[in-house]
């Protein structure tokens, strides 16, 4: 397998490089998918910095008991900004940045179907993003709602500063520009495929982006009517979700959670295509059964709207409404698994290339089975009704997002950074990235499920002596600071490898999509002349002439 | 400037309005959110302004540039022939089904047979060292199967009972024998052999299914579960698993013909490197 060991090309002499102010200008006005899928990714990695550290020290407050490193107000801002930046302004906007960036090229489009709609979305999400953040500087601060906000805690008699009008504010506008952004996916999916690219040949980070946009399409308008109506309640006195004045909190729980739950499918099913185009390349095999594999995407797609109350067991519905969503969500199961065994097969008997792509890939097949397993426990009405609201939860879907979609988006990262720049990341730094991440990630998360056992709360700023809990937290505390490193050297490399990476070459891990065809970093159109293809893997029929694929297609 | 002679591709021209139109809807959101008319006015007329400019730009003619087609292009893809190696019939590992050699039926139907001889050892050994007898294990077996055990005194359940026995005995040889098979499918699927199957097969195995009973006796069999000393039903336990699990493992293999077409071939080699 040829993995570009060129020597590092000659910088461009400075005198030929156009000004910065000019590369400013060129990246604000872009409407290029590619430069917008980048800007997503870099916009994700500074928020990733800022909700990490947040993370760090809610860990470094629980070390031991009655500690008073943070007080209890900012260790509510901090968990609520934590988890709010890490869904919205993080995990989505990798996904679709990652997307932006590949979808066109991988099914041999010049650009998304709405280039400016794209650039709309993504300035919609960073906008957002700050327009959350400017809640720092106004009266009473950051909201401390938890990033679920039930309600009645986000109306005016329990959040009185503006905190929480900037908070749902700010995710209306970025949950317009991530509407967009489905929008403009299914219809470049489509649309815009090149010729003989039928949609039974298109490749599967396209089919479950593709369903990963029809998701967000079901489930933001919900949270957005939900987030419309919370304001209505603070600016001009309905009562909604007042239970004071005959308002429901069960009904923001219903409305939130039938965009929470599929949130998690819209976070974790992208991770799943990445995967399944980086394990294939790296074990020298085609995609183990994709047909199975693309009706099991669609049946998650679908299972998981149906799914959402089973993170309201607690509440105290009725017993016919525990069963079906304790039903429904294991159901969830039987599709996910089909993926985990075909990643498995392709893996089996291939060739491994243990390249830091294919490690991330090896690191999220074996972790995010351990998530859904605990999901499936959670599932349980009776289990969950003794988990509720502790570390158990806090420790399953950390699991799930970290051990599923960060290590999947990681993937992805190191497997088309080289297209996307041009060079190479370093695979030194990025080894040291994933073990630490690996190590650190077991080492944070692991305990959590054992504290949540033992009763620990979740969203507690500090806990009394003698319950049991000290070690479990002192060892989570450790894992986070194993682990935050591993996300500084990722930062360095992608910048350093801008100019230190090796030139990465068209095509540096001999693959088979057809993004592998055109410069790495492609021209602005993409394609010179549109490609048409016979099969998934069209460079493989252009390699391997005497055994193409659309022979067994 | 565009060179009139290089041929051109049609692209969206850059605009900062969809970038004006997000900053007009936050403008206006902060301004709700703290109650300041002036960036509630300011968001909305940047909103309006910049949507009507972007409209502008859908108009023909007006959104679009001609990038011209520059800069290096890709290197063309090599062919490279017949550097793929072909399974086909006949060679190892075409076709193959795992594992590649199982345990006979017959392997699994002794296993179990001969474990179901060894295990009524302990337990009718329990019997008589707690005092009861040794036909209290066997009467309350058969409280799996039969209605009204559980009306039975202790001293009736320890004298012979015909019906109990027989229930109690039929009972015990049909798991024995349903176990029996499933080490025989089990076991050889079990990478590393034979210390590895004996493991599984006679501690993991017996310590699972002790664990499932000690959840689930309360319901199939109540008599049991209050009667039942649950250190000695874990020891009859090992025991079945380690005997079968021996029988099973000290079995001759038979090898898994492969699928399709290839099942006229000869059969694979261990060790050999071909897959699927």
């Amino acid at each position: 397998m040829a993995t570009a060991e060129i020597e590092p090309a000659a910088l461009p002499a400075a005198e030929s490089r156009p000004p910065w102010t000019a590369v400013l200008h060129e990246w604000v006005v872009t409407v290029d998918h590619k430069k917008i899928g980048i800007l997503y990714v870099l916009m994700a990695v500074g928020f990733i910095l800022v909700a990490g550290a947040a993370a760090v020290m809610m860990r470094l407050q629980l070390w031991a008991p009655n500690l008073a490193l943070v007080p209890p107000t900012t260790f509510n801002q901090f968990f609520t900004l934590h988890g709010t930046t890490m869904v919205f302004f993080v995990g989505m906007p990798l996904l679709i940045g990652i997307a932006n960036f590949a979808v066109p090229l991988m099914i041999g489009a010049r650009d998304m179907a709405f280039p400016r709609l794209n650039a709309f979305g993504f300035w919609a999400t960073l906008f957002g993003g700050l327009l959350v953040y400017f809640s720092l500087v106004v009266p009473g601060g950051p909201p401390t709602i938890g990033w679920f906000a039930y309600a009645p805690l986000t109306e005016n008699s329990f959040a009185r500063g503006p905190g929480v009008d900037c908070w749902a504010l700010g995710l209306i506008v970025s949950g317009l520009g991530t509407t967009t952004a489905a929008i403009n996916f299914i219809v470049t999916i489509l649309s815009l495929r090149c010729p003989g690219m039928t949609l039974r040949k298109v490749p599967f980070f396209v089919w479950v982006m593709f369903w990963t946009s029809v998701q967000i399409l079901v489930v933001m308008p919900p949270l957005t009517a939900a987030l419309t109506m919370l304001e209505f309640d603070r600016q001009l006195g309905a009562h909604f979700f007042d239970t004071q004045a005959g308002g429901s909190a069960y009904l923001w729980q219903h409305l939130f959670w039938f965009f929470g739950h599929p949130e998690v499918y819209i976070l974790v099913l992208p991770a799943f295509g990445m995967i399944s185009e980086v394990v294939p390349v790296f074990s020298r095999k085609v995609l183990f059964g994709y047909e199975f594999m693309a009706a099991a995407t669609a049946a998650i797609a679908f299972i998981s709207l149906g799914v959402w109350a089973h993170h309201m067991f607690a509440v105290g519905m009725s017993r016919a409404l525990d069963l079906f969503f304790a039903a429904a969500s294991m159901l969830v199961s039987i599709p996910t698994g089909i993926k985990l065994f075909n990643w498995l097969a392709t893996v089996y008997g291939g060739k491994l290339v243990l390249k830091s792509p294919m490690l991330f890939a090896l690191g999220f097949l074996s972790m995010f089975v351990i998530g859904g397993l605990t999901g499936i426990i959670l599932a349980c009405a009776p289990v969950d009704l003794q988990v509720t609201d502790t570390y158990f939860v806090v420790g399953h879907f950390h699991w799930v997002l970290i051990g599923g979609t960060v290590f999947g988006i990681f993937s992805a990262i190191h497997y088309w950074y080289p297209k996307a720049t041009g060079r190479m990341l370093s695979e030194r730094l990025a080894k040291w990235q994933f073990w630490l991440l690996f190590l650190g990630f077991i080492l944070t998360f692991a305990p959590m499920h054992v504290a949540g056992i033992l009763g620990m709360p979740r969203r507690i700023y500090t806990y009394g002596p003698g319950r049991g809990w000290e070690l479990w937290n002192q060892l989570a505390t450790l894992g986070a600071l194993l682990q935050a490193p591993s996300y500084l050297i990722f930062a360095y490399n992608i910048v350093t490898s801008l100019w230190k990476g090796k030139v990465a070459g068209d095509d540096p891990w001999d693959a088979w999509t057809l993004e592998w065809a055109t410069t790495s970093p492609p021209p602005a159109y993409n394609f010179a002349v549109v490609p048409t293809v016979k099969s998934r893997r069209p460079l493989w029929d252009l390699k391997h002439p005497d055994d193409p694929d659309w022979k067994y297609e | 400037m565009t060179d009139p002679g290089r041929p051109t591709i049609e692209s969206p021209k850059p605009t900062v309005w969809p970038l004006v139109v997000a900053l007009g809807l936050v403008l206006a959101g902060a301004g709700a959110a703290l109650g300041t008319v002036a960036f509630l006015a300011l968001g909305g007329v940047m909103f309006v302004v910049a949507l009507w400019s972007w409209l502008a730009e859908l108009l023909p003619g007006r959104g679009t540039e001609a990038e011209p087609v520059a800069g290096p292009s890709p290197a063309p893809v090599a062919a490279r022939p017949g550097t793929v190696e072909q399974l086909g019939p006949g060679m190892a590992g075409y076709r193959m089904r795992l594992p590649e050699k199982v345990y006979p039926i017959s392997a699994g139907l002794k296993g179990g047979l001969a474990g179901g001889l060894a295990m009524p050892v302990p337990a009718l050994l329990w019997g008589v060292l707690s005092g009861h007898g040794l036909w209290f294990p066997v009467n309350l077996l058969a409280g799996l199967a039969l209605p009204g055990i559980d009306e039975l005194s202790v001293a009736e359940l320890e004298q012979f009972r015909p019906t109990l026995f027989a229930v109690g005995v039929v009972i015990h040889a049909a798991i024995s024998a349903v176990v029996g098979l499933v080490y025989g499918v089990l076991l050889p699927t079990i990478p590393r052999s034979p210390r590895w199957q004996l493991l599984v097969g006679g501690v993991v195995i017996p310590l699972i299914w002790t664990g499932a009973s000690y959840g689930l006796m309360g319901v199939a069999n109540p008599v049991l579960r209050h009667y039942v000393d649950w250190a000695w039903f874990a020891v009859s336990q090992f025991v079945f698993g380690l005997v079968a699990a021996a029988v099973v493992v000290r079995s001759e293999k038979v090898i898994v013909p492969p699928a399709g077409t290839g099942g006229a071939a000869p059969p694979p080699t261990p060790g050999e490197g071909g897959r699927p």
